[in-house]
């Protein structure tokens, strides 16, 4: 399924009702409830602030009721204090009863006229007359003596208790005062009517004095502490206005506890005190958060009754509504004679009807898409056709020949032609043709172009079409012939075929019956015509192609040939010849550089020019070629105005009319040119100059290799011979130094001999300077005789007569000899020695005379080149390598780093040597190499100058 | 749909009933008295913390203890007490009551003294214990001289009085101190007697209780020695000895009379304390309290038998009238 009733859409029209049923619902209970919390919150409040106010000013009326009682408590007792002597028992039984009978009273005394206490009792305290004082300046005494009662500040006992002291005159008549008569009030009692005082669920009161202190609340402790209660709001706003007689209005605040409260107060008149009420805000709006919990509970059911009814109703609605969808995906799934059977009466019903029209129209309507799809879908199919061949196949024919088979098969017309324009010709050739009268058109097979209908349509590029010829005045002023309309043909219309760049033939149709073709159709056949255009388009790039490809191929070909050929002789007559062939010339030369001139080198079919051999660089058109370094083309000797009239003459005469020639280029440098010689007019196009420049470049490296190889043969043949005669040489000087060698040493063993049995006192007694001589003699010999072993050693390796005695050994035999000849080096121990050799070692299949002789050269030297110190052999076994390493390491001169790489070579000194200390002939370490060469060993030297020198080696434990 | 919809109100349902329940809990209280003097305070205590909705065996639960005035029992029990970790301990008297704070002086056990002389010996100040005590003070200490006074108004010719001491008893130098300063404003002579006990104050009561040594006798405000007044009643009595007692308890049992707070009264005034630190209020953040009311009781029976007429002004005055 495709389209509308395809996509499932979030939630669908049902969910959707239900969604926006609930929200607005839910938002308008919710807005209701909330409207309702609001508005009752309002009303709680005010209600409870209302009864705070009512409560504050009857508690606050009742305290000043209170004191005013206990007042006239008091004035009762002045009232029988007057009638007794001051003094008497009776007035101290009279005060004690007033303790007795109001316990608020805590102390009574009585005063006479002049201030001074004639009677004190106590609830708590024992007065003796010396405790009774002079009271007159008091202010208790004299405001009550002048009549007024006198109530005083509250005050703290040292029980922190609240008291205030009440005052009040003894009168004997309503005028005269003749005591006073005051009292401690104990407010605790007031604790008790403030504790009491609950309202709503949890209200509760307290009583504050002019600073705030806290006289009276329900938690006594606090006011034991005199807590201070100036910081709370409620308080602060009666200390601020302490004399404003209505009650303050109940507000919110922080109440005594510390947690938020509703509040009020009422000033107790005459005392200056207030009662503050409070109620907590949670305890003052518990009603109102129950009306809440209701209120949501009410939201929370009238939302899920109203989601039913919703459901229900969106149920309801959209029933309809989704049968409509069910028929109309079936109709959209194709059974376009499926009908919605709703039957309710309203819009939907016609929706329902609109939707059943709707597609008895389509199902009518689909028949004649079918068709018009059908006969679409053939011409596509066909312009497929048509395409493929032009893809598969770079051949122009099968193209046109597919092209008016799918034409025939599509529009049956009489007759479909396709022109083609010869380019040389410069007309349009029929190039195929399908024809129901053959007879009539066999004469007309080609146009040219802007000739009747055909070349207009290829010269002007636009299609024309003639519904019908006999009526369209337009095919009686371009036709020439009329020959369609004479034939009876009634349609005739014509396609350019074009390529990219221009119009290549004409499409033309032709049939008998006037014919109106449909927008599709000219559009197919434009397609068939452009099809056409690119088959042609590609047959001519490929031909191309193809022509280019067998260029170059002779060309690479022509180019390996020459470039194989090394001989001169073979070279030179093979480059003009080539050079004549690419080009398919007449007569073709070369000539090259030499100094000033161009010389002739080889030449092919241009012999009966008679060319000079030797031409100067600024003359004739070759030297035009080598002085302009380009290819120089003439069209026509006899008509170019450049050419020298002796040439000129020359051309004509041996008949040629076109010349070209090339540069013969090694790296940029002309070498030469190659000239081109043609009896037939040419006019060379680039196309033809490319190939022989690249012929002329390559021709040109293959002289200059050709002439490269001469030479290097040359200095070959020298040097053969001038080898011969150094190996010669060599050769000779080998044999000498092994024959004088010989010669020296048999006589210096005989000296080394005789004086060595001299020295042995075996000839008789020598002296002692005589024995020193002998040994003098004997040790200058032996070096001598080294010397000379070393100088025949190494001829004999040179001349590759050194022989390997190769026997399988104990290294330790090795050492031993080692050691002696070490012992004999270090006469007198004039260094320190040191051996670090293995206890064990395998046996050795080597040279074991040759590995003695290196040891002995490279301890040698160490002895020769250690003024002092120490020289250290070690012999190591390299189990996993299996050879043996051996390593001389001394504390002598040690060797500069540069000269580390010179000290292997033949008859290398040190510096020092030259200077007599360290004399030698420098053949020691030369002959240890290549002795090592020979037995597959390697060395390596660590050096630094005065501070000594190892040299290691190793061997393969056999060879 | 349907499924979002119900768990949408549930879960509104959930927010509109929801009520917070607690469980109830019962509270252990632990009592400790020094004699059967005191036990009128606990009774008054239980009265009204029953009003106070402490219902005995429903919300609360009593573990009451009495030392019979033995001082050794007194320590004994309170250790007991501190080991069986009630929530709160309720005391009467001094002598009850310091071996509590001791006990639970290293612990946060709350605890409430219903009556005490001498409260200063435990708490650092009547604003503020500092400690985990609060309480009622008698005020006996306060109410020596006045106690005296009574004893003068009753007897106007009297010299030497015998004064009660108990060197062991808590309250014995406070009480030793307060008289000494009230006699001599009062124009008496203290005749100063000092028992350990109750038992020794019964043995010794026909020495040193005599009119040889003084006419009347001046109880201290001690848990112990108050225990043995009822004993040392007829001797007193043989002795035609003015008593005054520390305690109405003990005028009941044969002392002329006092001037002093009721048990009873006491009892109830320290259920508000104790309802207040059960309700979570730091004992040291109540004061110590004064009784609200002091009574001034007096035995006729015993005037009548040691041949004093009170003086009608002292009988105007009585609260109370033994006869």
């Amino acid at each position: 399924m495709t389209g509308l009733f395809s996509r499932r859409h979030r939630g669908g029209l049902r969910q959707r009702l239900l969604w926006t049923g609930l929200v607005f619902l839910g938002l308008a209970l919710f807005t209701n409830t909330l409207a309702g919390f609001l508005y009752s919150r309002a009303q709680i409040k005010k209600a409870a602030a209302h009864i705070q106010t009512e409560i504050s000013s009857r508690v606050a009326s009742d305290i000043g009721d209170t004191i005013t009682h206990k007042k006239e408590r008091l004035l009762d007792l002045a009232g029988s204090l007057a009638v007794h002597e001051f003094g008497s028992d009776v007035q101290k039984l009279v005060a004690f009863l007033l303790l007795k009978n109001d316990s608020a009273f805590t102390d009574i005394a009585v005063m006479d006229g002049t201030g001074m206490e004639i009677i004190k009792v106590s609830e708590r305290r024992v007065y003796v007359a010396s405790d009774l004082s002079d009271q007159r300046e008091s202010e208790k005494f004299y405001k009550a003596l002048w009549g007024d009662d006198y109530v005083s500040p509250v005050y703290t006992s040292d029980k922190a208790e609240p008291y205030v002291t009440i005052a009040v005159p003894v009168r004997l008549g309503p005028k005269k005062v003749i005591g006073v008569v005051s009292g401690e009030l104990n407010l605790k009692f007031l604790w008790s009517i403030i504790g009491d005082i609950k309202f709503a669920s949890a209200g509760y009161a307290y009583l504050v004095d002019h600073k705030g202190d806290l006289i009276a609340y329900k938690d006594a402790s606090l006011v034991l502490k005199r807590t201070n209660l100036s910081q709370i709001p409620r308080v602060q706003e009666f200390l601020r206005a302490a004399s404003a007689k209505d009650p303050a209005p109940a507000r919110e605040g922080e109440g005594i506890t510390g947690q938020p409260v509703l509040s009020t107060f009422a000033r107790v008149e005459a005392l200056g005190w207030a009662v503050i009420l409070e109620e907590p805000v949670e305890a003052a709006l518990a009603g109102f958060y129950k009306l809440i919990r209701h209120a949501l509970l009410l939201l929370v059911g009238g939302l899920f009754v109203g989601g039913l009814i919703i459901v229900w109703m969106s149920n309801k609605i959209t029933e309809p509504i989704r049968e409509l969808h069910r028929g109309a995906e079936i109709i959209a799934a194709g059974n376009l004679d499926h009908r919605v059977a709703v039957q309710t009466g309203d819009e939907i019903q016609q929706l329902a009807e609109g939707f059943n029209k709707m597609a008895s129209a389509l199902k009518g309507s689909y028949v004649t898409l079918e068709e018009k799809v059908e006969q679409r879908t053939k011409e596509l199919s066909v312009l497929y056709d048509v395409t493929a061949t032009v893809n598969r196949t770079l051949e122009l024919e099968p193209v046109v020949q597919e092209v008016i088979k799918k034409i025939n098969e599509i529009f049956h017309f009489d007759a479909t032609r396709i022109f083609l324009l010869n380019p040389q010709m410069d007309e349009l050739q029929m190039q195929a043709s399908f024809e129901t009268r053959p007879e009539f058109w066999a004469q007309v097979r080609s146009f040219r172009r802007g000739q009747g209908i055909v070349g207009r349509v290829a010269d002007r590029g636009e299609r024309i079409l003639f519904d019908d010829v006999r009526t369209d005045p337009r095919y009686q002023e371009w036709s020439q012939s009329k020959a369609s309309q004479k034939a009876g043909f009634a349609f005739l219309a014509g396609f350019p075929i074009k390529t990219k760049e221009r119009t290549v033939g004409t499409l033309l149709l032709v049939g008998q019956s006037p014919r109106k073709l449909t927008g599709d159709e000219v559009q197919l056949l434009t397609s068939m015509a452009e099809q056409v255009g690119v088959a042609v388009e590609n047959s001519g790039l490929f031909e191309q192609v193809v022509k280019k490809s067998k260029e170059l191929e002779a060309l690479v070909e022509i180019n390996k040939d020459i470039a194989a050929l090394l001989d001169r002789e073979v070279l030179l007559p093979r480059i003009a010849e080539e050079a004549r062939n690419l080009l398919k010339m007449d007569g073709a030369n070369f000539r090259l550089i030499e100094g000033e001139h161009l010389v002739l080198a080889g030449e092919s079919g241009s012999e009966n020019l008679s060319l000079r051999p030797r031409l100067r660089l600024d003359e004739s058109l070759s030297g035009k070629v080598v002085q302009e370094n380009r290819a120089v083309a003439v069209r026509d000797f006899l008509e170019d105005p450049t050419i020298i009239e002796a040439h000129r003459e020359t051309m004509r005469k041996a008949g040629y009319h076109s010349f070209l020639g090339v540069p013969l280029r090694v790296a940029g440098r002309i070498i030469g040119t190659i000239n081109l010689y043609s009896k037939e007019e040419r006019e060379f196009r680039p196309e033809e100059i490319n190939p022989i420049t690249s012929f002329a470049d390559q021709a040109a490296i293959a002289i200059q290799n050709a002439n490269l190889f001469a030479e290097v043969k040359q200095k070959t043949v020298e040097l053969e011979g001038a080898n011969r005669e150094i190996v010669e040489a060599s050769r000779a000087k080998s044999e000498f130094l092994a024959a004088m060698s010989h010669e020296l040493r048999t006589p210096l063993n005989v000296i080394i001999g005789n004086t060595d049995l001299m020295k042995d006192r075996f000839f008789g007694e020598v002296t002692e300077k005589q024995q020193e001589a002998l040994e003098k003699i004997l040790r200058y010999s032996r070096v001598l005789l080294k010397l000379i072993n070393d100088v025949l050693a190494l001829t004999r390796i040179e001349a590759k007569k050194m022989s390997l005695d190769v026997s399988t050994f104990s290294l330790e035999e090795v050492v031993a000899h080692v050691r002696t000849y070490v012992e004999q080096m270090n006469h007198g121990n004039r260094l320190r020695v040191l051996w670090d050799v293995e206890d064990h070692f395998p046996l050795m299949n080597t040279d074991a005379l040759k590995v003695e002789e290196i040891l002995q050269n490279l301890i040698g030297n160490a002895f020769k080149f250690t003024p002092k110190g120490q020289i250290e052999i070690r012999i190591r076994d390299l189990i996993r390598k299996k050879r043996i390493e051996f390593s001389v390491s001394d504390t002598g001169i040690g060797i500069e780093e540069g000269e580390l790489e010179k000290i292997f070579g033949d008859f290398y000194q040190f510096k020092e040597a030259h200077t007599g200390a360290y004399s030698g002939v420098g053949l020691g370490l030369s002959i240890v190499k290549k002795y090592l060469d020979l037995l597959q060993g390697d060395i390596h030297v660590q050096s630094q100058p005065l501070k000594g020198s190892t040299f290691s080696f190793t061997l393969p434990y056999s060879i | 749909m349907s499924r979002r919809l119900v768990f949408v109100f549930a879960f509104l349902s959930t927010l509109a009933v929801s009520e917070a329940t607690t469980a109830q809990r019962v509270y252990r209280i632990s009592t400790l008295v020094a004699d059967d003097q005191f036990v009128p305070a606990f009774e008054g205590f239980k009265t009204k913390m029953a009003v106070l909705g402490y219902t005995e065996g429903g919300k609360i639960r009593y573990d009451f203890h009495n030392a019979k005035g033995d001082r050794g029992a007194l320590k004994r029990l309170a250790q007991k007490i501190i080991q069986d970790q009630p929530d709160l301990i309720v005391t009467a008297s001094t002598t009850a009551t310091v071996p509590v704070a001791r006990a639970s002086a290293e612990t946060n056990i709350p605890v409430v003294f219903l009556s005490s002389g001498n409260p200063l010996r435990f708490v650092k100040s009547y604003a503020s214990s500092g400690n985990n005590l609060t309480g009622i003070t008698t005020s006996s200490i306060d109410l020596t001289a006045k106690r005296m006074e009574l004893l003068k108004e009753l007897v106007p010719g009297i010299r030497r009085v015998i004064a009660l001491h108990n060197p062991k008893g808590q309250n014995y130098e406070a009480n030793l101190k307060a008289t000494r300063a009230a006699a001599p404003r009062l124009g008496l002579e203290l005749v100063e007697v000092n028992v350990q006990s109750a038992a020794e104050l019964i043995k010794r009561a026909n020495e040193l209780l005599t009119r040889r040594l003084g006419e009347g006798v001046f109880h201290p405000p001690d848990a112990i020695l108050s225990a043995a007044v009822r004993e040392i009643a007829p001797q007193i009595a043989r002795e035609r000895l003015a008593s005054i007692a520390a305690n109405i308890g003990n005028v009941k049992e044969g002392a002329l009379a006092t001037y002093a707070p009721d048990y009873f009264a006491l009892g109830q005034q320290g259920a508000v304390l104790v309802d207040k630190v059960l309700k979570g209020t730091r004992p040291a953040d109540l004061p110590i309290e004064q009784p609200f009311k002091l009574k001034l009781v007096i035995n006729l029976k015993t005037a009548k038998a040691i041949g004093l007429k009170i003086p009608k002004e002292i009988l105007l005055r009585a609260d109370e009238l033994i006869e």
